[in-house]
């Protein structure tokens, strides 16, 4: 957190409104992600947090407010777009292709950002050109050995994994991660976190979490959601020692 | 290392299309010597058909669109066809592009709006659009309404007449059904297959990876839609004939079950699937005027007990065969 005015956030978000019907979802969330840094986003269910996240992807379109990335407004631009200028994210309900293989999964985001993404000649199982790129994201996730079993079939955990090697496949500068310790075990969040912790400083990502203990040696930044806006942003320590945040949201077990 | 195994559902597909393709290029050689004439101008009827079928399958199967109105594309190449051939320009020249050209358009200008729905109203919306082009059919009162038109004949090649000859024109059915069945079994294990089936499983995932699902869809659409119109092309000219009843709802009914029964998104299936949806059909008609009775429940019976059609049965044997092996 070291002189944050001089670098440039590579994803801003300022004044973000949205409401279904009379209810204020997102309630004018400003926040900023910068280069190569973790930004967790906590609080507590149903503060608002998936619907921000939808918003920044694109899968929802904001009442008001502007979201930018690397300096250029994207608040309007299609879900697809957002991902080939660099945006990826990961879902907080598993989102795979279940019935192609792990390998066919990440090969299929590599194939996104390839020269020709939809050629209609050339089979597609033995590309190397795809395979092999997916095949090295699937190690750097810890899949390599599993790269031939059908997507459907994974596990819990191992899924996770997967929807991360698909986000790191477009070779994204933002990464959205919505909840991806959801339903894991101690051990294999344990794992995931020490993965998050390798690629910090080669993307930027945004990360909601429940798993405090996660977020805490995670997050170079952690802004609390509640009831739709930001209550604090700050450094984890400051956060967590917010007595604003301790009453609204983090249990005093959390400590 | 071998390449791991992609498509869950794909298994090769080599052997069945060699079959089909075999049995289908040597039956005017049996009809001919065994004096069954007949068998020709029956086999490309069911051929004509199996083009359709497949045509539906690649949307239907591979990309998970359920196109009630598929008929609405054969109807629009039969009376494209049709009315050329009665203003004396049905040189295949000019009809068959002029077929292909109709049938394309209206895929992509009724894709436009019913891709945007999905599940019943995608349903209702391309059933709602057959019904046009069938209501249109029947309003063409100078080409003949609602009893259809028949034709002065067939396209002419160049100024030919090599397609009033059965034989001739059987062979030009089989090549565009094998040709059709080569181009998209290669299209659907292509960059653009993984796509479409990658949208037809997880459409918001594709989005998110960003890949224009709606332009993938609608382009495999416009395929599909052309790919029938192929199909009426040829189906007016076998039965010189053109009739609203080409585009009816209930012709995409059966063609819908022709898929089903054939195991949704094989492709050479859906071939299989037409041929024996019709000779069903015809083996049923002959024995008794009520073979509808018969026919419904066989139907029934026969998809509820072949998980997957007749793919799913050959995949089996074949797993027996290798000794319960999979793959």
């Amino acid at each position: 957190m070291t002189d944050t005015a001089a670098i440039r956030p590579v994803l801003q978000i300022d004044g973000l409104k949205k409401s279904f019907g009379a209810l204020n979802v997102t309630n004018g969330v400003s926040l900023s992600v910068n280069p190569g840094e973790i930004h967790a986003l906590i609080g507590p269910n149903g503060a608002g947090k998936t619907t921000l996240i939808h918003q920044i992807a694109g899968l929802l379109r904001p009442d008001a407010g502007h979201i930018l990335f690397n300096g250029h407004d994207i608040t309007t631009t299609s879900m697809p777009q957002r991902a080939r200028l660099g945006l990826a994210r990961t879902f907080q309900i598993t989102s795979i292709v279940p019935s192609l293989t792990a390998l066919g999964n990440v090969a299929l985001a590599v194939q996104a950002g390839a020269d020709k993404p939809l050629g209609f000649w050339t089979p597609v199982d033995a590309d190397d050109s795809l395979n092999s790129p997916a095949q090295a994201l699937l190690e750097t996730v810890g899949l390599g050995a599993r790269a031939g079993v059908i997507a459907g079939q994974l596990s819990h955990g191992e899924k996770r994994a997967l929807e991360i090697a698909m986000a790191l496949a477009l070779k994204p500068r933002v990464i959205l991660l919505d909840e991806p310790m959801a339903g894991m075990g101690h051990e294999e969040s344990a794992r995931l976190t020490d993965l998050l912790k390798s690629l910090k400083g080669t993307y930027a990502m945004l990360l909601v979490e429940h798993d405090m203990e996660a977020v805490f040696s995670l997050a170079d930044c952690v802004s609390v959601l509640v009831d739709g806006h930001v209550l604090a942003t700050g450094s984890a320590d400051m956060v967590r020692n917010d007595p604003q945040v301790r009453a609204a949201y983090l249990g005093d077990e959390a400590f | 290392m071998s390449s791991p195994l992609i498509f869950s559902t794909k298994r090769s597909s080599f052997w069945p299309v060699v079959v089909l393709c075999l049995g289908l290029a040597l039956v005017p050689v049996v009809a001919v010597l065994t004096k069954q004439g007949h068998w020709v101008s029956l086999t490309t009827q069911m051929m004509i058909l199996a083009l359709a079928a497949l045509s539906l399958d690649l949307i239907l199967g591979i990309g998970g669109l359920l196109s009630f109105g598929h008929a609405a594309f054969i109807g629009l190449g039969a009376y494209t066809t049709g009315i050329l051939i009665q203003e004396g320009k049905g040189d295949l020249l000019i009809a068959l592009p002029m077929s292909l050209v109709v049938s394309g358009l209206f895929a992509f200008v009724t894709g436009i709006v019913a891709l945007r729905t999905r599940g019943v109203v995608f349903i209702m919306i391309t059933l709602a659009f057959g019904q046009m082009a069938y209501f249109a059919a029947q309003a063409l009162y100078a080409y003949g309404g609602d009893d259809g038109l028949t034709l002065d004949g067939r396209s002419t090649v160049f100024g030919l007449k090599l397609l009033s000859n059965k034989i001739v024109f059987y062979y030009l059915t089989f090549a565009c059904l094998a040709g059709c069945l080569l181009l998209l079994q290669r299209l659907s294990r292509a960059r653009f297959g993984r796509v479409l089936l990658g949208a037809r499983d997880n459409a918001v995932r594709m989005e998110t990876l960003g890949y224009d699902v709606f332009r993938v869809r609608l382009m495999a659409y416009v395929l599909s839609g052309m790919i029938a119109g192929l199909a009426g092309f040829l189906l007016a000219n076998h039965t010189e004939f053109v009739s609203p009843a080409y585009a009816a709802w209930q012709r995409s009914g059966d063609l819908i079950f022709m898929v089903i029964i054939g195991g949704v998104g094989s492709l050479w299936g859906a071939v299989g699937g037409a041929l024996t949806y019709l000779l069903l059909e015809e083996g049923l008609s002959g024995l008794t005027e009520h073979w509808k009775v018969i026919f419904g429940p066989l139907i029934i019976l026969f998809v509820l007990l072949t998980h997957g059609g007749i793919e799913g049965v050959v995949a089996r044997l074949r797993d027996v065969m290798a000794g319960g092996r999979h793959d």
